[in-house]
C-alpha cells in the first residue's frame, strides 16, 4: 500500500504536467485531439489521486505506524472516524486533500464542458492542471505523506484531542472545498484571457462554482468560529488570528466578486476588475492554505524554517505575474461597454460595495502580514493586536451594512429624488424604531445603537422588497400573498436568494455587535454549596466529581442555574485529561438561548476552592442562525432552474422595477 | 466629467481607509521580542505594548489561590535569561511547564516584571511543528505504556 501510494502520487504529478502542457498546446494550435488528450489527463489525474488517497486512508485505518504521517497523526486507540479525519490532520495530508479535491473539481468541469466552451476549455484545463502540478510537486518532493520511518513505533502520537470533535471533522474539508472552488473561476478566467473570448461566458460557466465555493467558505468559517467558541474556552468566537484571517480574506474577495459579476453581466461594466478579483481570490486561497499549514505568522522567526515557504511565494508570484501579463495584453479589448453615470445609481453602489470589501480585505491582509513585513524592513517583528482589526473593519463594515440596504432601493443609471422618497421612507422609519427599541432595553452607547438601527433599516428594506414584489405579482396573477412571495423568489432566484443572504448578514451583525459590546465576564472562586451571581443568573456550585474511561479522566463541576429565585437548569463544566496528551482540555458548558448564552468554564481547583470563569454572551446564537440563513440563501440561488430562460425573467422583473420607479 | 467625480470619490475613500489603518496601527502596535531583546531594551519599553515569546520555566508556576492570577518565569532556550510574568485571566489548557508561550502586555521597569494581558500557549499540533517535534521522537516500544 505504501508503494502503491507513492507510485500513484508520482503518476498524478506526471499526468498534471502532461495536462498542463498539452492543454495549452491544444488551445494554441486550436487542436481538438490535443485538447481531448489534456482533458483525459485531467480525468485520469482524478482517478489516480483517488487511488493515492485510498492508500493513505487504508494505512491510517490499519494503524501502519511505519508511515511517518500515520505515526504522527493517528494512534491505534483512536475511534475509526478520527483515524479517517487524521488524513487532513497534518501538512502533507491536507495538501493531498487539496490535490484530491482540485482534481475532483477539474473532473466535473471537464465532464460538464465536454461539448461546451470549446475555446475556453483547453486553457482552463491547462491552468487547473498547472495548479495541480504545483501541489503534486510539493507532495512528491517536499512533504510526502508516504515517507516511512526507520524505527517503527508501537503506537502513533495521535491527533491533538482539541481537534477530536465534530467541528474539526468537517471544518477543514469545508474550508478547503471553498478555497479550491475558487480555482475554477480563476481557471476559466485565464481561459478567457488566453483564448481572447472575453465575453461573459467564463462568468456564466463558473457562476455555480463561485457560489458553491462561497457557500463552503461561509460554512467553513462559521464552523471554525463555533469550534473556537465551544472548545477554546475564552468566551469568544473570533480573535483575528492569522489562521482565521486566512479564511476570511478569500471570503471577502469572493463576496466582492459575486457582486461585481452581476454588474458585468447586466451592464458590461467592470470587466477588467472581475479578472483582478478572481486572481486575488485565487491567490488568497492559496495564501490561506499556506499560512494555515505553515504557521509562518503565528510563530516567531519561523519563515526560514518552513521548507514550503519559498515554493508558495514563487508560485504566488508567478501566477500573479502571468495573470497580470494577460490582463494587460487584453486590456484594449476589455473596455467597459457603458460608463458610470452617477453616484446615485445601483452601479455605483455595487462599485462602492467592491471597494469596501477590498478595503477590509486589504486591512486584514496588512494586519496579518505586518509582522513579516516589519521584520523585513526594520528587522524588528512588530504585530498589530486585535483592536487594530476591530477599529479598521468596524466603520467599513457599517458602511457595507448600510449599503446592503441602500443598494436594492436605488435605481439603475441614476436615481431621482422621487425614487429616494418613495423607497427610503419606511426602511428609515424602521431603522429609527429599532434604535429606539434598543434605547428602551438599555443600550446607551453610540456604536451599538448605530449598528442596531442600521440592522433594522436593512431588514426593513429586505422585507419591503419581498412585499413590493409579491404585491406587483398579485396584480398580474391573483394568488395568495405567500404563494406570490414563493413564485416571485423562484422566478428570480438570484435576486431573492441574494436578499435571503442579506437577511442572514443582518442577523450576523446583530449577534456580533451585541456579543462584542454587551458581554459580561467574571471569575468566581467558591466552595461547595456557595452561590454567585452573574447577569440575571444565580449559580450554585453543587460539587466536583471525577470519572474515567479508557481514553481519559474527567473532572466535572455541577452547578444549578437559578433565575428569579427558581431553578431553571443544571450545567456541567468539565476538564478532560486525555491519557495520550499531557495537556488538560476544558469542556465548556454552554447554555444557549436566543437571548444570551450562559458560558461556564471550570478554571481550576485547589484545596476545596473551585474557580470558574463565567460569561454571559448576548445574542451569540443569532450569529450561527444568520450564517445558516446565508448558506441556505446561497443554496437557494443555486437551485436548478425549472424554467430555463432565466434571462428574460430577470428582464421582466427589471422592467417591473422600472415601472415602479417611473410611477 | 463623470470620471473625475469617481476619481475624487475613490481618492477620498482610499484616504479615509489609509488614515484608519495607520491610526489603528499606531494605537495597537505591539513589539514582538524574545526574552533577551526585552531585557536589553527594558528601560525604553516601560508601558509600551510588547509581545514576548519563550518557554515556561519549570518549577516557577505559582497560582494565587482563590483567584485566576498566575505568576511564572518565561525563559529563552538559547540563553538562560528569563523574565517574571504576572497574568490574570483565563489560563489556556496548553499552559504548563516548558510549554511555548506568547505573552502580550507591558513591561514594568520599576517592578522588573512583565504584566501580561493575554497569554497564549502554543498547542503542539494545531499548527505544524517546526522540527523540534520530529517523528523520531515518537515514543518507541520501551517507553510505551
Amino acid at each position: 500500500m505504501i508503494e502503491l501510494g507513492q507510485y500513484c502520487l508520482f503518476g498524478a504529478l506526471l499526468l498534471s504536467a502532461y495536462g498542463m502542457v498539452i492543454g495549452a498546446l491544444g488551445g494554441w494550435r486550436k487542436s481538438l485531439p490535443l485538447t481531448r488528450s489534456a482533458e483525459n489527463a485531467a480525468i485520469a489525474a482524478f482517478g489516480i489521486l483517488v487511488a493515492t488517497s485510498v492508500s493513505l486512508w487504508y494505512l491510517l485505518l490499519t494503524d501502519q505506524f511505519v508511515v511517518e504521517y500515520v505515526a504522527q497523526y493517528s494512534t491505534s486507540k483512536m475511534p475509526a472516524v478520527y483515524k479517517f479525519t487524521a488524513f487532513w490532520g497534518g501538512q502533507s495530508g491536507s495538501l493531498l486533500l487539496w490535490a484530491l479535491v482540485l482534481s475532483f473539481f477539474s473532473f466535473i468541469a471537464v465532464v460538464q464542458n465536454r461539448h461546451r466552451n470549446r475555446e475556453l476549455m483547453p486553457y482552463a484545463v491547462s491552468v487547473l492542471m498547472g495548479i495541480l502540478l504545483f501541489f503534486t510537486v510539493l507532495l512528491n518532493f517536499l512533504t510526502n505523506p508516504f515517507n516511512t520511518l526507520t524505527q517503527v513505533p508501537v503506537d502513533g502520537q495521535g491527533l491533538n484531542p482539541l481537534l477530536q470533535n465534530a467541528y474539526m471533522v468537517i471544518h477543514p474539508p469545508a474550508l478547503y472545498l471553498g478555497y479550491i472552488g475558487v480555482s475554477l473561476p480563476f481557471a476559466f478566467a485565464m481561459g478567457a484571457l488566453m483564448s481572447g473570448k472575453l465575453d461573459t461566458s467564463w462568468i456564466r460557466t463558473t457562476r455555480q462554482w463561485s457560489l458553491i465555493s462561497w457557500v463552503f467558505l461561509t460554512f467553513g468559517i462559521a464552523l471554525g468560529g463555533m469550534w473556537a467558541y465551544e472548545e477554546l474556552g475564552w468566551g469568544g468566537y473570533w480573535a483575528w488570528d492569522p489562521v482565521e484571517n486566512a479564511s476570511f480574506m478569500p471570503w471577502l474577495v469572493s463576496t466582492a466578486f459575486l457582486h461585481s459579476v452581476m454588474i458585468t453581466e447586466k451592464k458590461g461594466m467592470l470587466r477588467t476588475w472581475n479578472f483582478i478579483l478572481v486572481l486575488l481570490a485565487f491567490q488568497l486561497s492559496i495564501f490561506g492554505t499556506f499560512i494555515t499549514r505553515s504557521g509562518v505568522i503565528s510563530s516567531v522567526h519561523s519563515f526560514a524554517l518552513s521548507n514550503l515557504g519559498p515554493f508558495f511565494v514563487v508560485f504566488l508570484a508567478s501566477t500573479a505575474l502571468f495573470t497580470v501579463f494577460w490582463i494587460v495584453y487584453r486590456s484594449p479589448q476589455l473596455k467597459s461597454e457603458q460608463r458610470m453615470k452617477s453616484f446615485l445609481s445601483r452601479e455605483a453602489s455595487f462599485l462602492l460595495n467592491n471597494w469596501l470589501f477590498l478595503s477590509i480585505c486589504f486591512a486584514v491582509f496588512w494586519g496579518t502580514v505586518f509582522p513579516i513585513l516589519s521584520e523585513w524592513v526594520t528587522g524588528e517583528k512588530i504585530t498589530v493586536s486585535v483592536p487594530f482589526f476591530n477599529n479598521v473593519s468596524m466603520p467599513l463594515a457599517l458602511a457595507l451594512l448600510i449599503l446592503t440596504g441602500v443598494c436594492p432601493l436605488i435605481a439603475w443609471r441614476k436615481a431621482s429624488a422621487k425614487n429616494f422618497r418613495r423607497n427610503f421612507l419606511y426602511p428609515l422609519a424602521a431603522g429609527l424604531v429599532t434604535g429606539l427599541i434598543a434605547v428602551a432595553v438599555g443600550v446607551r452607547s453610540l456604536i451599538p445603537l448605530v449598528f442596531f438601527s442600521a440592522c433594522g433599516f436593512v431588514m426593513a428594506t429586505i422585507v419591503f422588497e419581498f412585499y413590493k414584489g409579491a404585491r406587483a405579482r398579485q396584480t398580474i396573477r391573483p394568488t395568495g400573498f405567500l404563494t406570490a412571495v414563493k413564485d416571485l423568489s423562484l422566478m428570480n432566484k438570484r435576486r431573492y436568494g441574494g436578499f435571503i443572504i442579506h437577511a442572514g448578514v443582518v442577523l450576523v451583525f446583530f449577534g456580533i455587535i451585541a456579543s462584542s459590546f454587551f458581554r459580561i465576564e467574571e471569575e468566581f472562586s467558591v466552595r461547595q454549596g456557595d452561590f454567585f451571581k452573574i447577569g440575571d443568573y444565580t449559580l450554585v456550585f453543587k460539587g466536583l466529581s471525577e470519572r474515567s474511561d479508557p481514553e481519559k479522566n474527567v473532572v466535572t463541576a455541577k452547578l444549578d442555574v437559578l433565575k428569579n429565585g427558581a431553578k431553571i437548569d443544571e450545567v456541567l463544566a468539565e476538564k478532560h485529561f486525555h491519557h495520550k496528551s499531557e495537556q488538560p482540555m476544558t469542556e465548556v458548558s454552554i447554555r444557549p438561548t436566543l437571548k444570551e448564552d450562559l458560558y461556564v468554564v471550570l478554571a481550576g481547583w485547589d484545596k476545596g476552592v473551585v474557580s470558574f470563569h463565567v460569561f454571559v454572551n448576548p445574542l451569540v446564537q443569532w450569529i450561527w442562525i444568520g450564517i445558516g440563513i446565508m448558506v441556505l440563501g446561497g443554496l437557494f440561488v443555486m437551485l436548478p432552474n425549472s424554467k430555463p430562460p432565466a434571462a428574460h425573467v430577470s428582464r421582466a422583473v427589471d422592467e417591473e422595477e422600472a415601472k415602479d420607479v417611473a410611477a | 466629467m463623470p470620471h473625475a467625480k469617481f476619481i475624487v470619490a475613490g481618492t477620498l475613500i482610499i484616504g479615509a481607509i489609509v488614515y484608519l489603518m495607520f491610526s489603528g496601527i499606531n494605537d495597537s502596535m505591539v513589539y514582538y521580542y524574545s526574552v533577551s531583546e526585552l531585557l536589553a531594551s527594558a528601560d525604553d519599553l516601560n508601558g509600551k505594548g510588547v509581545r514576548v515569546s519563550g518557554y515556561v520555566a519549570p518549577g516557577t508556576i505559582h497560582r494565587t489561590p482563590g483567584t485566576s492570577e498566575v505568576e511564572f518565569f518565561v525563559f529563552e532556550k538559547q540563553s538562560d535569561r528569563r523574565v517574571p510574568v504576572v497574568y490574570r485571566g483565563i489560563i489556556p489548557d496548553t499552559f504548563k511547564e516548558n510549554a511555548e508561550v506568547v505573552v502580550e502586555g507591558t513591561y514594568q521597569a520599576d517592578q522588573r516584571r512583565f504584566q501580561a494581558n493575554t497569554l497564549l500557549a502554543k498547542c503542539p499540533s494545531k499548527y505544524e511543528s517546526q522540527g523540534d517535534q520530529h517523528p523520531d521522537d515518537v515514543p518507541l516500544q520501551k517507553e510505551a505504556k
